[in-house]
Formats: structure tokens, C-alpha cells, sequence
């Protein structure tokens, strides 16, 4: 193999992969595909992929070759025995690694390569910004939306502040006073029993059974008195139950 | 950032300073506390150099070629991008 360049040949196939998904300016490529066409399929060709966008394409027996020039972009792509070659930049990169590990920079190196396994590249300018009209650069329109928002917001809450308290308390009860919407009253379900509802209970169940063992006038005006139950018991088994006179008591 | 008009550097020490190492050749050199910056040109060379406390920063093409590793290697390409790891670490590039 040649010193200013790498080859690394792929087994097998592999899946559609992505990234890079901004647009790239066109780059000529060496023998196959130009940038923003779709090739359906690549075969048996060496691909130069600096800036170029590949939709749906099926690369079968290629070598991609890569100068270090603007990313390319592959959509939903499938790699059948493809290879992977550095050239040009991005050759002399892994060659400027290979220096720094020679002399000693391990750690440094290994950190980039670790940044790359796992998706974090210690880039100064990764990732890079996306487009400014994207991140809210142009403040005046993002003034007037913010402006707009409040405005918006202040007006539907007024709405629900009129709507739901101001018109029912204000307009509705006080023109139909006979239907009000909202009825205040206190309603004691429940009366407060007394503190001493023991002692009370007590007191009443003696006076009760004082009352069924003795004698005493329960109308004297009209002649009704009451007796112990006792003997009202053995003068109704004596005499019988007492019959009731028409027009007398 | 210190830029060299010359392409050798000899016997100086960089301090919390940012270095463009491209086609440079550095003999004798110190490099403390600072970060070697490059851009993907020509490969640069040390030569009986020191290193203490070294960041790397990459920019242009080099930056790019980082990510363009990055994608193969998040893309199902891993261990074609292992095998340039290794290759690097072995002095076979």
C-alpha cells in the first residue's frame, strides 16, 4: 500500500447509516457520483465522498474515499463490501496522530479516539452551530413573537377573569335576584350535643323509672294520676281490662 | 495563538499558549499547559520535545476528517474505524 493513502477493507454488508445531515456544496467526485444526485446503485467503483449526498444508494464492491473535504451525507444507504479509504487531509490527519503518538501524547490521542468511539468528539467546532435562522437569531421577529405571546396571554386570562368571576358576581347575580347563581346559607345538619349528654340520660332514666314505682298526679285537674306498674298490673289481672262508657270518662 | 512564519522552532517553550503545528518541525521544544492546533496541512514534526499538560484542537479538514470517523464509526463501520485506531497506534498509517 501506498504511504499517502489508507484502505480498509468492510465484510460483509452494512445497514443504511446517516449523519451529516446538513447540506454540503457540490464536490466532483473521481469516477462515480456527483453531489445532491441519486444513484440507485455504485458498484465496482472508487467514490470520492467529500461533499456529496447519497439517497437510498446501494454501494456494492466500493471503495469510499475521503479527502477531508465538506462531510458527505448518506440517507438510508447500503454498504455490500465497501472499503474505506483516507487520502489527501485526512490521510495526513491520522498520519499528524500517529506523530503525536509516537512521541508520546497517548493519552491525547486515546482521548480522540475515545471521543470518536463513543460520539463526543473533543472538537472545538464540534458540533457545529446549525443555520442561524434556526436558532433564533433574528431577535426583532423573536421580539415581536415574544410581544405577541404576552399580549395573547394577558387577553385570555382577562377573558377567563370576566367570564368566570366579574359576569356571574357582578351581572348575572345582581340583575335576577330571584334565581341567584350562587346560594350562601349555613345549615346546621348536625345539633351540638350537650357535655354532660351522660349525665342528662342518667338523670332522665331515674326520674322515668321514679316514676313507673310511684304514685303521682299526671293531671290532677282532670283526675289522671299514675300508679306503680306493679299494682296497675295485679288490678288489671283483678279486675280486667276497663271498658269505655259512650259520653263519659 | 502563536503562528510561526518558519517552518523549524527550535528550543522555545509555549506556555498556556495555542500552537499551529501544521508543516511545522519542532526541535527542542516545550509545550506547557497548551494546545497544538491543526488544520489538516502538512504533518508536523517533534523532534526531543516536551509535553505538559497538551491539549489538541483540530480544525478544517482535520476537524472534519475526526467527524467523518465519527459518522463511520456511529454509521455500522466501528470496526473499520477501530482498525485506523490501531494502525495509528502501531505507526502503520
Amino acid at each position: 500500500m501506498a504511504r499517502n493513502q489508507t484502505s480498509l477493507s468492510i465484510a460483509g454488508w452494512r445497514n443504511w447509516f446517516n449523519w451529516g445531515r446538513r447540506s454540503r456544496p457540490a464536490q466532483t467526485s473521481s469516477s462515480a457520483a456527483s453531489a445532491g444526485v441519486h444513484y440507485p446503485r455504485i458498484a465496482n467503483q472508487d467514490v470520492v465522498v467529500d461533499g456529496n449526498r447519497y439517497e437510498s444508494t446501494v454501494f456494492t464492491n466500493c471503495t469510499l474515499i475521503y479527502h477531508g473535504g465538506p462531510l458527505p451525507v448518506f440517507v438510508r444507504c447500503t454498504f455490500r463490501q465497501v472499503r474505506v479509504r483516507l487520502e489527501g487531509q485526512a490521510l495526513q490527519t491520522t498520519q499528524y496522530l500517529q506523530e503525536l503518538h509516537r512521541v508520546g501524547l497517548y493519552v491525547a490521542v486515546e482521548k480522540v479516539f475515545a471521543g470518536i468511539q463513543q460520539n463526543a468528539l473533543p472538537l472545538d467546532e464540534y458540533p457545529l452551530p446549525p443555520p442561524a435562522v434556526n436558532v433564533g437569531q433574528n431577535y426583532g421577529q423573536l421580539a415581536i413573537n415574544s410581544v405577541v405571546l404576552v399580549v395573547v396571554t394577558a387577553l385570555l386570562g382577562a377573558a377567563l377573569w370576566y367570564g368566570f368571576l366579574f359576569y356571574p358576581e357582578n351581572v348575572a347575580l345582581a340583575s335576577d335576584p330571584a334565581r341567584p347563581l350562587v346560594k350562601s346559607g349555613v345549615y346546621d345538619l348536625m345539633p351540638a350535643l350537650p357535655d354532660d349528654l351522660a349525665v342528662t340520660y342518667d338523670q332522665w332514666k331515674a326520674d322515668q323509672l321514679t316514676q313507673l314505682e310511684s304514685y303521682g298526679w299526671v293531671d290532677q285537674a282532670n283526675g289522671i294520676a299514675h300508679i306503680p306498674v306493679s299494682t296497675a298490673m295485679d288490678i288489671l289481672a283483678e279486675q280486667g281490662l276497663p271498658t269505655q262508657t259512650t259520653g263519659s270518662n | 495563538m502563536t503562528v510561526y512564519e518558519t517552518s523549524t522552532v527550535r528550543d522555545v517553550t509555549f506556555r498556556n499558549d495555542e500552537v499551529i503545528v501544521d508543516g511545522k518541525l519542532f526541535e527542542g521544544c516545550t509545550f506547557s499547559n497548551s494546545s497544538l492546533v491543526y488544520n489538516g496541512g502538512a504533518l508536523p514534526t517533534f523532534t526531543n520535545c516536551a509535553f505538559n499538560n497538551v491539549n489538541l484542537q483540530f480544525s478544517g479538514a482535520a476537524s472534519n476528517t475526526l467527524r467523518y470517523l465519527n459518522g463511520l464509526h456511529q454509521g455500522g463501520f466501528a470496526r473499520a474505524v477501530t482498525r485506523i485506531f490501531d494502525n495509528i497506534r502501531l505507526g502503520k498509517m
